[in-house]
């Protein structure tokens, strides 16, 4: 059948990297991440991340195609970072406020648990 | 400039019950808010009917319609953190990944049989079809999920494999019926120009919105908000202000940073376990990127 598999939505083919980067010939401090088999969710949260930080001058991302299971994140920066370090202080601020939210949802939980 | 990091967020469970909960996320950006809600409808996995072999089918339904109804039928996903997704697993051991249920029904009356998900039998007592269990209202009978009718002398025996997986490959997956945030609304009444009003004015003002955020204390003469959770920034009642020449009286705006979630489980797994896995799903993304990162890094420095 002329059907890709279902599986190749999320499994990341042999030999493939997650997260590839590659930095623009001609522009400096910008570059391309490709993050394979992650869609809207993770692409935009890390794209408004980006645009909290002062030093990223341009930061955006694309599905190049529903059935082209990428994302492609641009970033720019000024001279005081890289785009590899504004996402990398991207990943670490959502991170940090991601286990603040896990953290305080389980003890509201737990707190209406024990009454 | 100050970065912003963690630490200003603010959660609170303002409605807890086994299938639905309400909650309030404050202090974070859209952008979270909505890959919460994303990672809840197709990254949580959970236990669905995924391959069917069907060794008798007399019914009036053809074995595909059968295989796809029920796939649909949620079926209880305590069990999933055990298990692994087919595509995960490499081993030879079938019961690490398949879970087997059976349907056997046989109609011997004359009159028509209701063939419902409480007649699928399961080799695994932690993986049975969820049953209809909320408050019993008008159409809504207790009682397994139909899958078909059989008429006298028809015959079923299909052999099931429930299998883990996510909303990302088919909604059958999905552990939410609803899984949705509204921006917070933020109310600002003009005090001043209240006061200019008459109070059967006032009422009027109450009474034309829909979402009743507001109640008139005839005692005082002024009105006072009673509760935010309604709104639906329909617009009503500053259109009806509006009417009575009474401009910016009354104005009500989204919150950006201020979320009312509400989650209902279609009951494959408690609410508050779907968003918890949800919030944990996303960390686990966030690390995949970090340690990817480190090894650019390291690459490229």
């Amino acid at each position: 059948m002329n059907q890709p598999s279902r599986a190749d939505r999320f499994v990341l083919p042999d030999g493939e990297r997650k997260v590839t980067y590659e930095r623009d010939t001609k522009v400096e401090n910008a570059g391309t991440f490709v993050i394979q088999r992650e869609d809207h969710t993770l692409a935009n949260l890390l794209r408004m991340e980006l645009h909290k930080n002062p030093d990223v001058v341009f930061a955006g991302y694309k599905n190049p195609h529903p059935t082209d299971h990428r994302v492609i994140l641009k970033v720019h920066t000024n001279a005081n970072t890289t785009p590899v370090q504004a996402l990398r202080d991207a990943v670490t601020n959502l991170r940090a406020e991601v286990s603040d939210i896990a953290q305080q949802f389980a003890d509201e939980i737990n707190a209406i648990r024990r009454q | 400039m100050e970065r912003q990091t963690g630490g200003d967020s603010h959660v609170s469970v303002t409605r807890l019950e086994d299938q639905s909960i309400t909650f309030s996320l404050k202090g974070v950006d859209v952008s979270l808010a909505n890959a919460l809600r994303r990672v809840m409808i197709a990254d949580v996995p959970t236990l669905a009917i995924d391959l069917v072999e069907v060794v008798e089918n007399s019914s009036v339904l053809c074995d595909e319609f059968l295989a796809h109804r029920l796939g649909l039928i949620p079926l209880s996903s305590k069990k999933v953190s055990e298990l692994f997704k087919p595509y995960e697993y490499m081993g030879e051991d079938d019961s690490a990944t398949d879970v087997h249920l059976e349907l056997n029904v046989r109609c011997l009356t004359e009159q028509a049989m209701d063939v419902t998900s409480e007649d699928m039998v399961s080799y695994d007592e932690r993986v049975k079809p969820i049953t209809f269990q909320g408050t019993v209202s008008d159409a809504a009978k207790p009682g397994g999920i139909l899958i078909v009718k059989l008429r006298n002398k028809q015959q079923l025996l299909l052999k099931c494999i429930a299998r883990k997986g996510t909303g990302k490959d088919h909604a059958k997956w999905s552990p939410v019926a609803t899984a949705v945030f509204k921006h917070d609304p933020v109310v600002h009444v003009n005090q001043e120009l209240l006061k200019t009003l008459s109070g059967s004015d006032k009422r009027a003002i109450v009474e034309s919105d829909p979402s009743q955020m507001f109640k008139y204390d005839a005692d005082l003469d002024t009105i006072s908000l009673t509760s935010t959770g309604s709104c639906t920034f329909d617009g009503e009642i500053v259109k009806k202000v509006n009417e009575m020449g009474k401009h910016g009286l009354i104005d009500i705006r989204p919150c950006f940073d201020s979320f009312t979630f509400h989650v209902e489980s279609t009951g494959v797994l408690d609410a508050e376990e779907i968003v918890l896995q949800a919030v944990h799903i996303l960390q686990t993304k966030l690390d995949t990127v970090g340690g990817e990162l480190d090894m650019i890094e390291s690459e490229n420095f």
